[in-house]
């Protein structure tokens, strides 16, 4: 049955018979390490290229880096409102828009595919040099069918050593992405940690859209829209416990916390197997901390044209305006709310926020 | 350990070169030291079931060799038989066997041992087991020297998804001293890095989207199964080649052939060649040791076509304990059956088939008819329960295009990665005079595909069997 096999061992056996002991080739021991020293320096050499290439890269296509790189060097700022959440609020939240309904001074934090506990790691960061903003909104995809993208080493290696520690502390309690040895290790060859530049290139490729977004204020605004499509069932990936450690940290803080659950495609959280039971924590968690307020705008879905999407869920640049003037008459109201019951003349002698 | 992780090239950092400057005795000590914190790097008590295997089929070889008649020999061999098979049976089968006891109604409830399986036992039993088996053929002297035994039954590279290699192979190997040499360097690290380019850049990139419709086929079109399947149909392949290539380009280094586990499967023209092809050092164990032993070909037709279906079916347990191995074996089996049934009949040759064409056009569409049955088994093998199975089948016949699968952009990512490996083993194969510049090359591209598309680091397949 396994002749070939046979025929394989006989002439790899010939072959050690041979001299597979010494020196085959008549090359030297220090030849050897002269070849492998060689081998080790084209190695690096190209790998080190490619990793400057996709450096550069990244900073045209990629969607997070330059913002991240943006977000993580802010000293001494002072924002009335800032936004944290996943894609849906990175592209749906226009932070001029409301500034400009407010008179107030914003900025979007939200990164593509953050997980809570990333917008938490994001919000820690931005205090430790910064002051504290009057509200911390967070926006949740509670229909959210796939885990988060994993930890961001860019976001990693810009936090100081304590809190990589804690993130790394918190991610162990998690399920999912880990931060270990080989993390770190990857993650310092240039070619590894911007590799995701290469899927920015493949999509704007074969995709007559310009894939590239136009951040402002930390928004990603994008001016294509695309067909959605729903799919079928699912069940979401949203951790609640995420979201508890979240607003456990904002109450420490004395930061008031809104969540707002931005427009879904009509129709889509019906498909959501979960919805209900992660509802019902939300509210649980908004009836027993008074400092987490909660809205959704989930019913909103069909105030929304088609071209007013870039796909499933997410608004495109027309879309945010439309979306961001919600909010803004959302916040509002909070903001009065809250004024009015911390301070009720702060809110007779000044503008909201 | 996972051969893809960072842990694993600290190891063999720290192991290959103690390995080269130690003298003979103390290699065997370091490598059975080795072998034993690799594999306790995943779990330290079950470290001890890899010690009685050592004890047991030592003892037995050493006890069948010396027995003074046939008849205590038979004694030895069945006693370490059915030890080896009672610890893969605690382990692997208490909880199958005793879930279905409970539904047919033999057992009021079916109490699982609440066992986790220990990594790679179904492979280091069919190991041991062929040692004791061989000894009391008399194709091999019994190893006397426990230490050398010990290091053949845990050696690291092989440890806990073979290739399952034979005592009269590997154990003379372990004898020898092997010094550094270059040529082994090379074909090892090659063969090394096409593994890590098979499993990290192509089996990897594909498992996202095979589990994606495995896990949930109900909510999959026929067309996002039909392409899961054939992902997983390469997926298995590349996940499972690419750790053999690793383990056999590991041994090289170190000096040692192992043999080739898999020959380009999805060319095999027959079911019968699939699996000269497929596993190679599983199926040879089979028929060395199941086939032959239930008589094999000699004992008439009938019997062989039974012979034949039962060798698969226990071979498609082997894999785990669930019906849907079962089914999976059943029908490889019967398909070597009906195979060798047809071509055992005679044929009446027709006046065209001897035209370089018809050869062509006959040789194309059985390698599309083979690789297609093989994909059908594979439903069985991949799918989590026989539910699902069914539900992969019932989609892909009631065809329907479209739907989130194929409108990801994801999945023509991983088409790029795909073409991409591809391309990269077509190019290596095709320098078949091995041109010095271009292996350097090569081995570069290799390990750009591997930094550049490599996933995330996952468990290989076969860990579970």
């Amino acid at each position: 049955m396994h002749s070939e096999i046979d025929t394989l061992n006989e002439s790899a056996v010939l072959e050690q018979e041979q001299g597979g002991e010494g020196n085959l080739t008549g090359v030297s021991f220090r030849g050897y390490l002269v070849r492998l020293f060689l081998w080790v320096i084209m190695v690096l050499f190209t790998v080190g290229t490619v990793g400057v290439v996709l450096n550069k890269t990244t900073n045209r296509y990629d969607f997070t880096e330059p913002k991240l790189h943006e977000s993580l060097t802010f000293h001494n700022e002072h924002f009335d409102v800032i936004y944290f959440g996943d894609s849906l609020t990175l592209e749906g939240f226009n932070p001029a828009v409301i500034d400009a309904d407010l008179s107030s001074r914003s900025y979007n934090f939200a990164l593509g595919g953050a997980s809570v506990l990333e917008s938490e790691i994001q919000l820690r960061h931005f205090l430790r040099t910064n002051q504290k903003p009057r509200l911390v909104v967070l926006g949740i995809y509670i229909n959210n069918p796939t885990k988060p993208a994993g930890v961001r080493p860019t976001l990693y290696f810009g936090l100081s050593r304590d809190l990589q520690s804690f993130y790394r502390d918190r991610l162990s309690n998690h399920s999912g992405a880990t931060i270990d040895r080989s993390f770190i290790f990857f993650n310092s060859v240039p070619a590894y940690r911007y590799r995701n530049a290469i899927d920015l290139i493949i999509k704007s490729a074969v995709s007559r859209d310009d894939q590239r977004p136009n951040f402002v204020q930390g928004q990603a605004r994008v001016s294509f829209s695309r067909q959605p499509y729903l799919g079928g069932q699912h069940e979401s990936t949203f951790d609640m416990s995420e979201l508890r450690d979240f607003a456990q940290f904002c109450r420490e803080q004395q930061l008031p916390l809104l969540l707002i659950e931005p427009p879904n495609h009509p129709g889509y959280s019906n498909l959501t197997s979960n919805r209900s039971s992660i509802l019902r924590e939300i509210w649980k968690l908004t009836d027993l901390d008074s400092n987490v307020r909660f809205l959704s705008f989930d019913d909103r879905g069909d105030q929304f044209r088609a071209d007013e999407w870039v796909n499933l869920n997410h608004l495109n640049e027309k879309g945010s305006v439309i979306f961001s003037h919600l909010v803004s008459a959302a916040l509002e109201h909070e903001i009065e709310e809250r004024t009015l019951r911390s301070d009720s003349s702060a809110k007779v002698q000044h503008s909201p926020l | 350990m996972l051969f893809n992780s960072l842990d694993f090239f600290i190891f063999l950092a720290i192991v290959l070169p103690l390995y080269f400057l130690l003298p003979l005795r103390a290699r065997q000590v370091l490598l059975v030291c080795a072998s034993f914190y690799f594999y306790m790097y995943w779990n330290i008590r079950y470290s001890m079931i890899l010690v009685f295997f050592i004890f047991l089929d030592f003892s037995a070889g050493y006890y069948i060799s010396k027995a003074p008649t046939q008849y205590w020999k038979r004694v030895g061999l069945a006693l370490s038989l059915s030890c080896n098979l009672g610890v893969l049976a605690i382990f692997k089968y208490y909880g199958f066997f005793a879930a279905n006891l409970q539904a047919i109604g033999l057992t009021r409830s079916a109490n699982t041992l609440g066992l986790l399986l220990p990594l790679g036992i179904s492979f280091h039993t069919f190991q041991t087991m062929s040692y004791t088996i061989d000894v009391y053929r008399g194709v091999i002297e019994p190893e006397t020297d426990l230490l050398r035994f010990a290091l053949f039954v845990s050696f690291f590279p092989q440890l806990v998804a073979g290739p399952i290699e034979r005592a009269q192979e590997l154990l003379p190997q372990l004898r020898e001293r092997y010094s550094m040499n270059w040529e082994n360097l090379i074909a090892g690290g090659s063969q090394m890095l096409n593994g890590f380019v098979k499993k990290v850049v192509l089996a990897d990139n594909l498992a996202p989207w095979v589990n994606q419709v495995y896990s949930a086929p109900s909510r999959y079109s026929g067309a996002s199964a039909l392409i899961a399947t054939y992902m997983f149909a390469w997926q298995i392949f590349f996940d499972f080649s690419g750790y053999s290539d690793i383990a056999i380009g590991i041994a090289r280094i170190m000096g040692f052939r192992f043999s080739q586990n898999f020959d380009a499967p999805y060319v095999a023209r027959t079911i019968k060649e699939f699996w000269r092809r497929w596993h190679i050092s599983l199926s040879s164990w089979l028929r060395d040791y199941l086939y032959k032993s239930l008589g094999g070909n000699r004992r008439g037709r009938v019997r062989t076509y039974v012979n034949l279906l039962l060798t698969m079916i226990l071979g498609g347990l082997w894999h785990g304990a669930s019906w849907n191995f079962v089914i999976w074996g059943t029908l490889h089996g019967a398909w070597l059956a009906i195979e060798r049934f047809i071509s055992s009949s005679p044929r009446r040759g027709l006046p065209f088939a001897t035209s370089a064409r018809w050869v062509i056009f006959r040789d194309t569409a059985q390698r599309i008819l083979v690789f297609h049955g093989v994909c059908f088994a594979w439903i069985f093998f991949r799918s989590r329960t026989l539910g699902d199975s069914i539900t992969m089948i019932l989609r892909i016949l009631h065809w329907s295009p479209g739907d989130t699968f194929l409108h990801d952009f994801g999945v023509y990512k991983c088409f790029t990665i795909i073409c991409l490996g591809l391309l990269y083993f077509l190019l290596m194969t095709t320098n078949q005079k091995r041109h010095p510049a271009l292996e350097w090359a090569g081995s570069a591209v290799a390990i750009l595909l591997i930094i550049c598309f490599g996933a995330e680091s996952k468990e290989f397949i076969y860990f579970a069997f």
